[in-house]
């Protein structure tokens, strides 16, 4: 992640901490697209990513003045939405398995056929890719976090991040290389 | 060999990448806070300061929160005030025995948190001062190491003031039911689950996460309480480190307890520790092994007060005077009767 987008939420966050909430507009700007494709990484649906995305934000702020200082809090948000994200879909998993089980096909996948070119490759990518390493792809690619900040989000070792990604990129140059050649 | 061609994947997404439509917006974020944070309030301001010796409701929870606020909270010298009715206490408390439970939770802590604590939690410590975590060569040392679990053990009289709320709590490792907190340093999340419930016995899984500060150690165990005679056993493991863990076993048994610490180093017994506690006419005694390597001591323990304790060896007397924060001097009597 570029370094002077860290150091800025760096700032915000110590503002924040101070008490000063004027300036979680410009934190919520800076992180909302990114809060939104941690989640939709692990969901694979955009339906319930809006009220995922608050909670997390709420937890976030209430929790603002543990957060480590001098440490870039998007990593900590991230977490927070990831592990709600987790948590519904938990919960969902029980609800939806009769459904699930009479069309598979519905459940947890951006829509193929949609309008939005981005959500068209998106849902290419699920295809290719096992959920751990789209989660991977998305927050390296459309995050732009590094490995080691995937590797504390997912709790996993370092190379097993940089091995995952690299399978995953070696699946995709195969799987994306209609997109290669507009 | 192929080469993985990253930036070309990166541009194909990048190029066909949009923002997505996020409605939320941080107005409506800040409103919702809030209007929870006000609710909060009003419901602290409702909850009544719950003690750690009124148990039952949150009888794991809040057994564990209330040890590890104990052991956290400053310790001035002297502090503590040994009371005739702590060990007995704990041994009426029916069902629950918090009480036994808070100590083994306290005492895990304060069974590492001796001057040796850093060497612990900062390994780059341990080998600027070229030295282990535990070393029973000396009953001098053995002292050292037991004498934190002594005083915990006598401190576990003291109330202590804490809040426990019910909700979702997001963790470093998980999400939480339980949140139980002294100061906005201090805090553990943590679940619970019953496994076994019958007419005979009970069994309970806590597994959780204690915030201090900036660090955060795992923590998980589990309880059994046979119903037909009240007996209890508990286990704790404390995880400090990938590696290192402090594993905790009780029995509850006739108003007797005895705890048994384990200090393991990727699975393999390092130390061991077992205090067994007796009262008698309203005094209690406590008894000590302790075992690293080949070396193994056994001596009871007497307290005298808050800041004074005999330790009766197989061959001497020793007197323990408190002079510090898990600091101590001892005094060699010579042979007792």
């Amino acid at each position: 992640m570029e370094d002077t987008r860290q150091e800025i939420l760096i700032a915000l966050l110590s503002k924040m901490q101070d008490g000063d909430l004027t300036v979680f507009d410009e934190f919520f700007t800076m992180t909302k697209n990114a809060l939104y494709y941690s989640i939709i990484a692990v969901l694979r649906d955009e339906s319930m990513s809006e009220d995922i995305m608050q909670d997390a934000y709420i937890r976030f702020l209430e929790n603002v003045r543990t957060i480590q200082p001098n440490k870039n809090p998007l990593g900590y948000l991230l977490k927070i939405g990831r592990n709600l994200a987790i948590d519904y879909q938990r919960k969902q998993q029980k609800e939806s398995y009769l459904e699930e089980y009479e069309n598979p096909d519905v459940y947890g996948a951006v829509d193929p056929e949609g309008d939005d070119d981005f959500e068209r490759i998106q849902a290419k990518m699920q295809e290719i890719l096992r959920p751990e390493e789209y989660e991977i792809v998305i927050l390296h690619v459309i995050n732009e976090l590094s490995h080691k900040e995937i590797a504390e989000i997912l709790k996993k070792p370092l190379g097993t991040i940089t091995w995952t990604y690299r399978n995953a990129i070696k699946k995709l140059e195969k799987g994306l290389s209609e997109y290669a050649q507009d | 060999m192929h080469k993985i061609d990253d930036e070309k994947i990166k541009s194909i997404i990048k190029k066909h990448q949009s923002d997505p439509q996020i409605r939320l917006t941080a107005s409506e974020v800040l409103h919702t806070y809030e209007v929870r944070q006000a609710q909060k309030l009003k419901m602290r301001h409702e909850k009544k300061k719950i003690w750690w010796f009124v148990p039952s409701t949150f009888s794991l929870a809040a057994g564990l929160t209330a040890a590890i606020i104990f052991v956290m909270q400053p310790q001035g010298e002297g502090s503590s005030v040994i009371s005739e009715s702590s060990i007995v206490y704990q041994a009426e408390i029916p069902g629950g025995k918090d009480g036994e439970f808070i100590f083994m939770t306290a005492s895990a802590l304060a069974f590492s948190d001796t001057d040796n604590l850093a060497l612990i939690f900062n390994p780059d410590l341990a080998k600027a001062n070229n030295s282990t975590s535990t070393n029973f060569s000396t009953i001098e040392e053995t002292l050292d190491y037991t004498m934190p679990l002594v005083e915990t053990f006598t401190q576990a009289s003291s109330g202590l003031d804490f809040t426990v709320d019910e909700g979702e709590f997001v963790g470093e490792y998980a999400t939480y039911q339980y949140q139980i907190q002294l100061n906005n340093e201090l805090y553990v999340f943590c679940n619970t689950t019953f496994d076994k419930d019958d007419q005979e016995e009970t069994e309970t899984e806590i597994s959780g996460e204690l915030h201090t500060g900036t660090r955060v150690y795992q923590v998980d165990g589990e309880k059994e309480v046979d119903l037909t005679d009240s007996e209890t056993d508990l286990k704790i493991n404390v995880h400090l480190s990938n590696t290192r863990t402090i594993a905790i076993q009780s029995e509850n048994e006739n108003h007797e307890q005895k705890f048994s610490y384990s200090e393991l180093e990727n699975d393999e017994l390092i130390s061991e520790v077992e205090i067994k506690a007796e009262v008698e006419e309203g005094q209690y005694s406590l008894s000590v092994q302790a075992k690293q390597g080949g070396n193994q001591h056994q001596f009871e323990i007497q307290v005298q007060n808050s800041n004074s304790y005999r330790v009766l060896t197989d061959d001497e007397t020793i007197e323990v005077t408190v002079t510090g924060h898990h600091r101590y001097t001892y005094q060699h009597m010579g042979p007792h009767n």
